[in-house]
């Protein structure tokens, strides 16, 4: 352990005498938070969702991690301190960031490292009493959130005792402590509310849904705060000083401190001041009395076998999205390997969580350069907005390739990789449909997903004139996207470890691919105001990607790597 | 007889509607090995975390060694070495931690901890595993740190769910050996198994169970009164419902055609 977590442990038993008197072991309290501290550092933290597995390399003192990447969310919180000069705005505007980042990491932290599911099989046996077990889940969720929350405020903490003075930071530091119990609260309340409504098995579906969210949030957050900053004139931004205010939660914290900082006097803001101290309290009230006891337990069901309802999901699904995916596999593949490819792939792709949380945030940053390329340049200045004016869409349609290179780049791995004997050990002579099959998969799924979506929109945006040259820059992407399958190492969909994912070839394949993918955009572009050169590219790249396909499916065992 | 270890009267357990257990009634004795089998979804389970502590919203009274354990499930916790079936461990720790984290959990001193645990694991031949993390453990090399982990504070009463998955030749011999010996000890064992082999040579008393009831208790000679049967052979005869032969006539005649 390191002395982080040595001192966190140290703190978190001072009151040994308590816990005694409680019925606590303390032994055992210690022993357990020493294990689950021990095993929060070797584990990839939660903002790294995509990353997990990374590498051979064993995860080592995750905890600076975390404390490092929180003070840096903790430094984007100081973007608050740009709006306006009141500090009721300011601290509006950051305990709003403060709780909504930290329920954020909470969620997708809270199954995976705080209510870890294999306590009921690995300590529930051993002669640990239930007080003991609780309290040692209370704690560790304690330090956990230490873990966070300090190292994110401390930015703002500086700020303060810089700004205004040293008794102002502890202020904002008091007020932090309730926001925190407040979000937990809220954390929970959210977790009790999925879990009436959905089995615990499509919980954790749930959650990695909120994953995906996360990411997107923070990347969407990076880019887009520093260009409203750009076109809204910030500093004179002010929050309405009303009396509904009271009703966004952040706005407490901000009154709270207002009132004891200035000794503000209206009546909304006094009253909302004394909601940042009794909302919190009442809340954790309310958690540990009611809903923390229902909450273990049905957490507990996510790893037990409570058969029958998760049957009769998975049965429902069964039925019900096959045929769409089998007409398809119909007209779009040949019989035999490729069609199994296809299918395979389809419905990997529709089901592997994995899968998933490693490509969506990637829609993310679509949506974000989307928002960007199509909005920002409604205003004034570029002379250079006239000579690529008409192009834009045609821009983006490249650019929104980034999802089918990052399904690209994840389709041939699976946590499960090993389940592929199953290519191996059947009479299949060439490995190459099933691969062309199920790259067949990922381009219709991203057409369905992002293309036909996106075309329409410009469709509606540019007219129909558009139409031709997107499906151009479509399919040279989708060319481009086939001679990397060929030229690469032909890996069959989903049957490697991630592990492998990380290594070397993979920067080089994405720079490859870069640079490729901007002289095709660049000959595009110079060519994409001439109909008959657009229609002749139309025909090439189409042709292209059919006679790609074609070598695809001829790729033998040898080129294949196999896994293990 | 001396007072039985283990004490079963009358265990009725419900699922929502659903009956699992149909009153047990069961006592072990010290040195006993009990062989406990029964058909998937007999409730071999479900007696077994029960008995482990694990389920507590059953009928009936489950005694260990004089204490109930609805009333004190700690200290009947205590007297219980548990090696659960294919288990979970915190796989991101070593061995080592993980037996240190355990012992310390049944109040063992460090360095007796210390010493049994290298111990047993090189007597699984894992002296070399021992700092290396569990994540990368072959299933085998995960149920002997599983065993470690039941045996490690020396119980008096042994539970053994499928103890034998994964492991190789040598330390099936090594278990097996090692459960006639703890019972020599007068260690009680509790034995859950599918490998009626198995179950046949290391229990000198077999308890089978189906549907929630226990439908035969002996030794493996009393079970066995028609002579020159195998296990195998008196559990199909007594578990059975819907002559069995005939499921392999159904699989065969799924080929014609």
């Amino acid at each position: 352990m390191n002395w982080i977590n040595k001192a966190l442990l140290a703190l978190a038993l001072l009151p040994r005498n308590l816990y005694r008197r409680w019925g606590i072991d303390v032994s055992q309290l210690s022993a357990i938070l020493t294990a689950k501290l021990m095993m929060d550092d070797r584990r990839p933290n939660s903002i790294h969702v995509r990353q997990q597995h990374s590498g051979g390399k064993e995860v080592k003192n995750a905890t600076i991690g975390t404390i490092i990447l929180s003070a840096v969310m903790g430094l984007l919180f100081l973007f608050a301190f740009a709006f306006g000069n009141d500090h009721v705005t300011q601290l509006t505007v950051y305990f709003g960031m403060f709780i909504i980042m930290l329920c954020m990491l909470l969620v997708s932290d809270f199954t995976s490292v705080l209510i870890d599911v294999r306590d009921n099989q690995i300590i529930l046996p051993k002669p640990v009493n239930d007080r003991t077990f609780i309290v040692s889940r209370l704690l560790h969720v304690f330090l956990h959130v230490c873990k966070l929350v300090f190292p994110m405020l401390a930015p703002g903490m500086i700020y303060l005792a810089f700004d205004s003075n040293p008794a102002a930071s502890l202020l904002l530091l008091f007020l932090a402590i309730f926001a925190t119990l407040f979000s937990v609260f809220l954390i929970n309340a959210v977790y009790i509310a999925i879990l009436r409504v959905t089995t615990p098995e499509r919980f954790k579906s749930i959650i990695s849904y909120v994953q995906i969210g996360f990411a997107i949030l923070i990347y969407a957050g990076s880019q887009l705060l520093p260009r409203f900053e750009e076109t809204v004139d910030v500093a004179e931004f002010t929050l309405p000083d009303k009396p509904w205010m009271i009703l966004a939660p952040p706005y407490w914290f901000a009154a709270a401190f207002d009132t004891v900082f200035s000794g503000s006097s209206k009546w909304f803001q006094l009253a909302a001041a004394l909601m940042s101290v009794a909302v919190p309290l009442l809340s954790i009230y309310l958690v540990v009395k009611y809903l923390a006891p229902a909450f273990n337990q049905k957490l507990a069901m996510i790893a037990g076998s409570e058969g029958p309802a998760t049957k009769t999901a998975a049965s429902r699904e069964m039925q019900g999205k096959s045929s769409l995916s089998e007409t398809l596999a119909r007209w779009l593949t040949k019989s035999g390997a490729e069609r199994t490819g296809f299918l395979f792939s389809w419905k990997m792709m529709a089901r592997s969580r994995e899968f998933k949380v490693r490509v969506y945030p990637s829609i993310g940053y679509l949506i974000v350069m989307v928002v960007v390329v199509f909005f920002k340049q409604s205003g004034t200045d570029a002379p250079d907005s006239q000579f690529f004016a008409g192009f834009k869409p045609i821009a983006i349609a490249y650019l929104m390739n980034i999802f089918l290179l990052a399904a690209f780049g994840q389709i041939s791995y699976s946590d499960k990789y090993k389940a592929a004997w199953m290519f191996y050990i059947t009479p299949v002579p060439f490995p190459g449909p099933i691969i062309s099959g199920g790259l067949k998969a990922m381009v219709l799924k991203f057409c369905s997903f992002i293309g036909i979506p996106f075309l329409l929109f410009s469709l509606w945006v540019e007219g129909p004139s558009v139409l031709p040259n997107i499906l151009l820059a479509v399919s040279n992407q989708v060319l481009l996207i086939f001679a990397m399958a060929l030229i690469g190492s032909n890996r069959l969909p989903f049957a490697n470890p991630f592990i492998e994912a990380q290594r070397g070839g993979q920067l080089m394949r994405l720079l490859l691919w870069l640079f490729l993918s901007g002289i095709v955009a660049l000959i595009h572009f110079l060519l994409f105001r001439n109909a008959v050169a657009v229609g002749a590219g139309l025909v090439l790249s189409a042709a292209g990607v059919w006679f790609m396909l074609q070598q695809i499916k001829k790729i033998t065992w040898q080129e294949v790597e196999l896994a293990d | 007889m001396s007072a039985p270890v283990i004490s079963i009267k009358n265990l009725r357990k419900n699922y929502g509607s659903k009956a699992v257990l149909h009153g047990i009634n069961l006592d072990v004795y010290p040195g006993q090995v009990l062989g406990y089998i029964g058909p998937n979804g007999a409730g071999k389970s479900t007696t077994v975390k029960i008995l482990c502590g694990l389920i507590s919203d059953y009928e009936g009274e489950v005694t260990v060694q004089g204490i109930d354990i609805k009333n004190d499930p700690v200290a009947a916790k205590r007297r219980i070495g548990y090696i659960p079936e294919l288990a979970e461990l915190y796989d991101v720790l070593t061995p080592s931690e993980f037996l240190h984290f355990m012992g310390s959990l049944y109040g063992m001193e460090k360095d007796v901890c210390e010493s049994r645990l290298t111990r047993i694991m090189s007597a699984f031949g894992m002296q070399a595993n021992l700092h290396q993390r569990m994540d990368t453990f072959s299933k085998g090399m995960r149920q002997k740190v599983l065993l470690a982990s039941g045996l490690l504070h020396n119980p008096d009463i042994i539970i053994l769910d499928e103890p034998l998955s994964g492991l190789d030749a040598n330390s099936v011999i090594i278990v097996k050996e090692l459960i006639g010996r703890l019972a020599k000890e007068g260690k009680t064992i509790f034995y859950c198994s599918h490998m009626m082999d198995v179950v046949e040579k290391v229990s000198d008393r077999i308890v089978l169970i189906d549907e929630g009831r226990v439908v035969a208790d002996g030794s493996f000679g009393e079970l066995n009164q028609q002579g020159n049967q195998s296990l195998e052979q008196i559990f199909a005869r007594l578990t059975v419902k819907d002559a069995q032969h005939n499921a392999a006539d159904d699989l065969m005649q799924a080929f014609e055609q």
